[in-house]
């Protein structure tokens, strides 16, 4: 069987998702990171809000955070694996260019892989995360350590 | 030695940070330490929080989170906090302090799930830095433990900041 490389292609993946990251997204992800430390009541503005402070950093857009489309990796593994993924998690990611506001992204999770790292058994799957080109944005594996699913793989 | 920053309300006023300068929000003025004036073993922390129903219904609604664990009841004795939503947490260690810059990688290692309502301490550590053609990278490390000291997930962020400009 021929590998799988889910970033070249989503042939084999065994979750795909498009999705468009819209500004509201954006800006109540900016405000969950800070209100929940802050107790801020005000609207926050920056480069991930506000477009004039966005092109003042040197993005044409406001830039998503890509611990916002990471945790829909979470919700995948959550599904698939409960509480082996809540107890043996792993995720691991490169950020290689930003998502913008309005960007149309494809997310990409590739089949499991039996892994034997440092004397242990992990399933891993590897991610991919495109842009509106088809270029890639992130990339890296999110996997189970340990547990039946690990045994199983 | 750091470099004096200040906001007008939440409006960010040091555009050259990405991670950190966004996260700067409490003061008027403030002084900003720099890539160089941050060590590596440097600590950040400890900071204890909860997160609130309400907190974890938001993060749910905008990470579009839909099992039945994250919105309302688990095996583990109630609803739990996104595993993801912690990953942020180096915000209130060290982004109000620090201009980090733009985020290369991350990496999170989950050990047990954390409750909504449960309180929890997270601390931090500079576990490395360098230069890479031309980039400052910082790799800070930060653990999320329950009351009772149990480990729950470790973050590991790396952020870069770009070459100066001549």
């Amino acid at each position: 069987m021929a590998e799988v490389d889910v970033t070249k292609s989503a042939d084999g993946a065994v979750w795909v998702e498009k999705t468009t990251l819209r500004q509201a997204e954006l800006t109540e992800f900016a405000q969950q990171i800070t209100y929940r430390h802050a107790d801020l009541e005000c609207p926050i503005r920056n480069h991930h809000t506000d477009v004039e402070l966005a092109q003042a950093a040197g993005f044409p857009k406001p830039v998503a955070e890509p611990l916002h489309y990471l945790a829909y990796f979470d919700n995948v593994m959550l599904g698939l694996y409960e509480k082996n993924w809540l107890e043996h998690g792993e995720l691991q990611a490169t950020i290689l260019g930003p998502a913008f506001a309005g960007d149309s992204i494809e997310l990409r999770l590739g089949p499991a892989e039996k892994v034997e790292q440092d004397g242990s058994l992990e399933v891993r799957h590897r991610l991919a995360v495109l842009g509106v080109e088809g270029d890639l944005l992130t990339v890296g594996y999110v996997s189970v350590h340990r547990g039946e699913h690990a045994e199983a793989a | 030695m750091g470099s004096t920053g200040r906001l007008v309300g939440l409006t960010l006023s040091n555009p050259v940070g990405i991670i950190g300068a966004s996260r700067q929000l409490h003061f008027e003025s403030f002084e900003m330490k720099t890539w160089d004036d941050i060590s590596i073993g440097d600590c950040f922390g400890p900071r204890s929080y909860r997160i609130s129903e309400e907190v974890a219904e938001r993060f749910c609604d905008v990470t579009r989170a839909k099992h039945p664990w994250y919105r309302s009841d688990s095996p583990y004795g109630g609803r739990l906090v996104p595993s993801t939503l912690p990953s942020s947490d180096d915000f209130p260690l060290m982004g109000t302090e620090i201009d980090t810059g733009v985020q290369a990688k991350h990496s999170m290692r989950l050990y047990r799930p954390y409750r909504v309502g449960e309180e929890a301490t997270v601390e931090g550590v500079v576990v490395d830095k360098y230069i890479r053609r031309g980039y400052k990278y910082l790799v800070f490390q930060y653990t999320l433990r329950d009351s009772a000291g149990q480990l729950l997930c470790v973050n590991t962020m790396t952020t870069a900041l770009p070459p100066e400009e001549d």
